[in-house]
């Protein structure tokens, strides 16, 4: 059966992140209180890494059952990691978790205990900024991830297979990405094909989906050709995103279209939990 | 699967908690864990400990300073408080005095402890112990024989203390079983355990995959649910026990594992680690792994407690006594195998590749043998001495038969017979496996093959869409083309209806005077007015050839006769045929020709000089009609046009699609074909250990049987090794 590969040490997997760094992820997104989408997305790494980090933590530190790259796509293509990883493509979690750019105080109101709200601070640790410049050339960054996946498959022939998650705001500008999706995907382990999932954050409105199984309901050509580039939910995250409350049919996909910060987060973190980490 | 449905609630994540738990102040209302301090890491967030089902932080209350693991939830586990009471009311009935060591921890299941957002949620206090896994601690002490052997008797008296009290701790494994400064035992992590209140609901997990048999299903729940697991690290611990370079050999320094993993259970045939633990030399080892090998094939209740393993006279001198005894033993000379292991010890296992080297024990045949040697010698020599005019060679023959019958006895060795035996299964074996090599090298050449074909299907693809699209482009320029070119062809028409309108006109006013004056002409008939010079007779003759009216001819021509040298004359009809009249001379013509001509004359000075309203009307509709019918012409080519640009798109549409879907299934081919390659992988690693091990095997037998050679036989013959 694919996708039951053990993660462990000595057979962790990888985590590509494609973060979409075009001028037009510098519109406003959300609802009250408007964000940059640059921000939304760059927030949903940091704190991505931030959760594998505690994920994978144990007695003697941050165990590398992952590898992560974050690969940014706008005037250039290619490590979007700041700090003292800046340039670095595959990282051990480890060292992922020991190298942020720089931890950041951020204010956050929390319940006093006694009916009010409390301001407090709480340390954010940063990996990457937001960016906003340039056209979108999804498809080299696809062929970037393609190469990263091509060289993982051949080091861990038998591992759980690597994980392309392509946060976007849409339309490709240099062509059409279906074929270099597809030469993602048709990287395969032992355990099965490579997966790709998309994170769609969209001005264009319509319903927030999270998970669908057909792209019937979809407002525009750029989610559905997204949704029909995403692979289809290995049955443990299906049953995990069923156990999360969302409903999953036996064609789910892993796509999310115009998602909210919380689903971005939910999104990433069902993407990561690829079987049970013992 | 399997957890019951209904709205399950939605827990925190990790990281989550970790910034909650930076302000206890406000996050724990219980006294003990208000404002606690809790252990940071170097970037100054609480430090996790992290399950598939929950993160532990390290807190030290403000209030006592006391140490606790606080262990926050990260998955909904179903009836969790309810199964955390049964287990902390069960854990607390127990002796202390009764345990083999104080394995069991302190916990407090606290409802609503902890605010994450806007919501509550339960955390289990527990008291914090200083200890260290169970791997990490192998990694230190693996090589302490003895402490490994103690340890392992008291991961038995652990069991034996668990199942004593039908409790099962659903997964056990290096992560959860701590080892403390003294060396005892402490059990940690008890989401999953089994105590009898809860029979009936069901497990929570499956346990570390590791662990457990490939029996275990997900609703294994009973006090049952350890024994494959303990049978595994009891066997991985005797084993380090006996063989500390086992540690190295067979864990791997990050693996998470002791010294099998799932994979060895599930097809034992192709494990190395297993294969190595069935052919130790030590039988202890030989003796657990297949017991390991063999359980795993069996349904879980049916599997014997660990205590079996463990003979009562070393359980008693390690372990503190227990009510229920295990079953008494008795030993026979096979080196301190306990009883269950008779008939698990494969008999050929001490023979296979570890056989002692050389000869042992004579046989009748060799006392012989080494007899025969003085004897003949010994007649040799009397021979010589006694002088027997013997040839020198004949004084040779005792010698050749001693040697000839010690080679025959060599032969009949049983050492010989199974060493050749040895020899000839590792060869058969080697024989089955591919080269490793060989089969890496062909691996690698498929794969370069196979890449090189793919890097050319991924250029090819977008080649062929930019083709279909220029095929595209070019049959909408040809459309553009084709439509311009018909409209004005069309528009060039319409431009000169106007001038067709003035030539209609015209042509029409034309007709209708050439009419009236044919009208007019026609009322003049010769023989009621006839021209000067034309009688009765000549008109009558006239109107026979047909000639009645001015209208009825139009002039004449003179006519030379050359044989008379005369001059006369014929008449030319309206039709443009030449009449001879008889009677009608050059003069009469003339006259003839005179009178129609005035007659014209006055006629066309008559004539209507505009056409009627009504004939002007019905030229100027046709017109219009035709103009009418351009237009629609035009507008014909406008759609010809676009239903060519239609199908153009059509066939553009068509293609892309033929190709996506040829590009998908090629994109599947590929995929499978990778995995394939990926298997290959796995399997040639495996091949290639399993490969190595055995010519090492292949080595050792060589040499072996190169000790059991003529010389050392002879050797042995005396000596007897």
């Amino acid at each position: 059966m694919p996708y039951t590969a053990e993660i462990s040490r000595s057979n962790p997997t990888s985590i590509i992140f494609l973060v979409d760094q075009s001028t037009s992820m510098s519109d406003p997104i959300g609802g009250e209180v408007p964000q940059q989408k640059a921000d939304v997305v760059a927030d949903a790494i940091n704190r991505l890494l931030t959760e594998l980090s505690v994920k994978c933590a144990k007695e003697e530190g941050v165990r590398d059952y992952f590898h992560v790259a974050v690969v940014g796509y706008g005037a250039t293509v290619g490590s979007a990691f700041a700090g003292s990883l800046a340039g670095r493509d595959i990282v051990p979690l480890s060292e992922v978790a020991d190298n942020p750019a720089r931890v950041d105080e951020r204010s956050k109101k929390v319940p006093d205990g006694a009916g009010g709200l409390v301001e407090t601070v709480v340390n954010f640790p940063l990996w990457m900024d937001p960016v906003a410049h340039g056209g979108t050339p999804m498809n080299r960054a696809l062929q970037y991830a393609e190469s990263l996946v091509a060289g993982w498959t051949e080091r861990y022939p038998a591992g759980f297979p690597p994980i392309v998650i392509n946060l976007t705001d849409g339309e490709s500008t240099d062509g059409d990405p279906t074929a270099a999706a597809e030469a993602i995907t048709s990287h395969a382990t032992a355990d099965g094909a490579a997966l790709l999932f998309n994170l769609h954050v969209s001005a264009a409105g319509g319903t927030p989906t999270a998970f669908p199984d057909s792209a019937d309901g979809l407002p525009d050509s750029y989610a559905r050709t997204l949704f029909s580039m995403s692979s289809p939910l290995p049955s443990h995250m299906r049953s995990y995103a069923a156990s999360q409350g969302q409903r999953v049919s036996e064609t789910t996909r892993g796509f999310v279209y115009n998602a909210d910060i919380t689903t971005v987060v939910q999104f990433l973190d069902i993407g990561t939990r690829a079987t049970e980490l013992r | 699967m399997g957890s019951p449905t209904g709205q399950q609630r939605q827990f925190p994540s990790g990281a989550a908690y970790a910034e909650a738990l930076q302000h206890t102040q406000l996050c724990f209302e219980h006294p003990e864990l208000k404002g606690a301090r809790p252990e940071l890491t170097k970037l100054g967030l609480p430090r996790a400990i992290s399950g598939a089902f929950a993160s532990v932080f390290s807190l030290t209350s403000a209030a006592s300073g006391r140490r606790y693991a606080v262990k926050c939830f990260t998955r909904h586990v179903p009836d969790q408080e309810l199964r955390y009471q049964a287990i902390s009311r069960r854990l607390a009935q127990l002796d202390p005095a009764e345990l083999s060591q104080p394995w069991n921890l302190g916990f407090e299941y606290l409802p609503d402890a902890i605010g994450v957002g806007q919501e509550r949620y339960p955390v289990l206090k527990m008291e914090w112990i200083e200890a260290v896994t169970l791997s990490s601690w192998l990694d230190d002490n693996h090589t302490d024989r003895f402490a490994v052997d103690r340890l392992a008797d008291r991961f038995e008296a652990l069991t034996r203390d668990l199942s004593e009290h039908e409790i099962a701790h659903g997964d056990l494994q290096h992560g959860n079983l701590l080892v403390a400064s003294d060396d005892t035992l402490r059990l940690v992590d008890y989401d999953g355990m089994y105590v009898p209140a809860l029979a009936g609901l069901g497990g929570t997990e499956r346990g570390h995959r590791n662990y457990q048999s490939p029996m275990r299903g997900n609703d294994d729940f009973g006090a049952a649910l350890d024994r494959f697991s303990a049978w595994v690290i009891f066997m991985s611990l005797k084993a380090t026990a006996a063989d500390p370079a086992l540690w190295h050999r067979l864990h791997e320094p990050s693996g998470e594992f002791l010294l099998l993993t799932e994979e060895d259970f599930k097809s034992p045939g192709g494990s190395t680690g297993l294969q190595t633990l069935l052919t130790h030399p030590d039988p202890t080892v030989r003796g657990l792994a297949d017991q390991v090998k063999s359980l795993a094939f069996q349904p879980l209740d049916v599997l014997p407690p660990l205590a079996h393993a463990i003979p009562k006279q070393r359980a008693a001198a390690t372990t503190t006594t227990s009510a229920s005894a295990p079953p008494t033993t008795t030993h026979s000379g096979t080196g301190g195998l306990p009883d269950w292991m008779t008939g698990h010890v494969p008999p050929q296992a001490a023979l296979s590749a570890t056989s002692p080297d050389g000869f042992h024990i004579r046989t009748p045949l060799d006392v012989v043998t080494a007899a025969l040697w003085p004897l003949l010698l010994a007649a040799t020599a009397l021979v010589i001495v006694a002088g027997f005019p013997t040839p020198l060679i004949g004084s040779g023959v005792p010698v050749i038969v001693a040697a000839v019958i010690t080679a025959f006895a060599r032969s009949r060795r049983v050492e010989r017979a199974r060493s050749r035996a040895v020899l000839g299964r590792l060869t058969d074996e080697l024989a089955q496996l591919d080269d490793p090599v060989k089969a890496a090298e062909k691996l690698r050449k498929d794969k370069a093959k196979f890449d090189a074909a793919e890097t050319k299907r991924t250029t090819a693809y977008p080649q062929e869409q930019n083709r279909l699209t220029a095929r595209y482009h070019a049959a909408l320029k040809e459309a553009e083309k084709r439509k311009v070119r018909k409209q004005r062809d069309i528009d060039k028409k319409i431009d000169g209806l106007s001038e067709d309108l003035r030539k209609a006109l015209a042509k029409a006013l034309a007709d209708k005077q050439a009419a009236y004056v044919r009208d007019q002409l026609g009322r003049r008939l010769i023989s009621q007015s006839p021209p000067h010079g034309i009688g009765p007779k000549l008109a009558a003759r006239l109107a026979a050839a047909g000639i009645r009216s001015a209208a009825d001819f139009k002039g004449y021509r003179s006519v030379q006769n050359n044989s008379y040298n005369s001059t006369g004359a014929v008449l030319v009809l309206t039709s443009g045929r030449a009449i001879n009249v008889q009677g009608i001379g050059e003069a009469k013509a003339i006259a003839l020709d005179v009178w129609r001509k005035d007659l014209f004359a006055s006629a066309v000075a008559r004539q209507p000089s505009a056409l009627s309203a009504a004939e002007r009307q019905q030229i100027e509709q046709g017109i219009t009609h035709r103009r009418a019918q351009l237009a629609l012409q035009r507008k014909a080519v406008e759609s010809e046009i676009e239903a060519s640009r239609e199908q153009a798109r059509k066939h553009l549409e068509d293609g892309k699609e033929r190709l996506a879907r040829e590009n998908t299934l090629a994109g599947d081919r590929a995929r499978q074909q990778r995995q394939e390659f990926g298997r290959r992988t796995v399997a040639l690693q495996q091949n290639s250990a399993l490969h190595g091990r055995l010519s090492a095997s292949m080595e050792a037998a060589r040499l072996r049987h190169r000790g059991l050679s003529y010389a050392s036989y002879v050797r042995f013959l005396y000596i007897g090794r």
